[in-house]
């Protein structure tokens, strides 16, 4: 996903007048008109990966979250709610 | 010697987030277990610390140890999810640097309790003190969110970075389904109001941090006014929480409505609830 969204950046990284290429093929009269389109193209490549790394994440997140707790709860030690060894009340 | 408990007894969980305080943590555990009133349990929660900090608690103490540095954010929520799971009807933050003071928890659930609200914030201002100094930064970072959040809530929280608050059984069902990840302090403030939940502020005394290093510095600091003022700006158009059925009483959120965002990743808040055993004792009723 990520090599296949990059592959614009590598494409125009290379040709840099590809934009003016681009733009006779389309037959856009002003280039700039063509220029803006890759720039929100671009953009909006960027806020879809920002989205997935956001989204994984949050799901990293939850998944140290779960490792921490279930962790705890199979060591038991000083279980606050009274199930395991040494809770924080015997002290 | 034990504080003078309130006549109610919820059970409530005192959340103590820790990250490289080894110097402050067994010190503040100590003293919270000789302060805190039987119905409170104690959660350590080890935010991937490269220090020896979880070794400092001392033994007996419940102890959960992230794999890696989440953010406060995230030892947070961990709190939260641990609380919801096993059915604490009532969840208390307290900062592991030592700053917060054990004697204050209890004012903290006895207001939240006589007054039937869903989050309770420690104020270090709400009574002015020539005891507690902030720096400029601190302070005008501070006053400046404080304004904000009056602007779009209404509200007049005069100390809305505190991370001293108690949270009734709603919020912490709230909170394990979603927590902000960096500073989350005033951005829950604006939520939870936004929500329809009952929020109120009680004046305690804080002590200056003495050990290990504030997460805020000068330029930081300007980041993180920033930052949480954009932060508070989205959170007018956000719906981190399922409405309508969280007004309805505590448990009463329903899952189905948690299916309006196809990219979420946070698990229902019905999955942080432990089913009670058959023929389990009853909650305990609350007596204010």
């Amino acid at each position: 996903m990520f090599l296949i969204l990059g592959l614009p950046f590598l494409g125009l990284s290379l040709f840099p007048g590809g934009v003016g290429w681009m733009a006779d093929w389309l037959r856009i009269d002003y280039r700039t008109v063509m220029l803006l389109c890759v720039t929100a193209f671009f953009l909006l490549v960027t806020l879809e990966l920002l989205t997935i790394v956001s989204v994984q994440d949050r799901k990293i997140t939850t998944l140290a979250q779960h490792v921490g707790i279930l962790m705890q709860s199979r060591s038991g030690q000083g279980d606050p709610t009274g199930g395991g060894e040494g809770s924080d009340k015997s002290s | 010697m034990k504080s003078s408990a309130p006549s109610y007894s919820p059970r409530c969980l005192v959340i103590v987030p820790v990250f490289n305080e080894r110097d402050a943590v067994g010190k503040l555990v100590r003293r919270l277990r000789r302060s805190l009133p039987d119905f409170c349990d104690i959660l350590v929660i080890d935010d991937g610390s490269t220090d020896d900090t979880a070794h400092q608690v001392p033994p007996g103490t419940a102890v959960v140890a992230l794999p890696f540095n989440l953010g406060i954010g995230g030892a947070m929520q961990t709190g939260y999810r641990y609380a919801a799971l096993n059915d604490y009807q009532l969840a208390v933050q307290v900062d592991g640097d030592g700053q917060h003071r054990p004697t204050e928890v209890c004012r903290l659930i006895h207001h939240l309790v006589q007054n039937d609200l869903d989050l309770v914030v420690g104020s270090r201002f709400l009574t002015p003190s020539r005891f507690y100094h902030q720096t400029v930064v601190r302070k005008a970072g501070a006053g400046f969110l404080r304004r904000v959040i009056r602007l779009l809530t209404g509200l007049d929280m005069t100390d809305p970075t505190s991370g001293f608050r108690a949270a009734s059984r709603r919020v912490i069902e709230a909170f394990a389904h979603w927590y902000p990840e960096d500073y989350p302090e005033p951005e829950v403030i604006l939520l939870l109001h936004r929500m329809g939940f009952a929020i109120d502020e009680v004046s305690v005394r804080m002590r200056q941090r003495r050990t290990g290093q504030s997460s805020i510095g000068l330029i930081s600091g300007l980041f993180y006014v920033a930052k949480v003022t954009t932060c508070l700006l989205l959170d007018l158009v956000r719906r981190p929480w399922p409405t309508g059925k969280l007004n309805a009483g505590a448990g009463a959120i329903d899952p189905n409505e948690l299916n309006h965002d196809d990219r979420q990743t946070t698990d229902s808040p019905a999955d942080w609830r432990r089913p009670a055993p058959a023929g389990g004792p009853a909650p305990q009723s609350i007596q204010a």
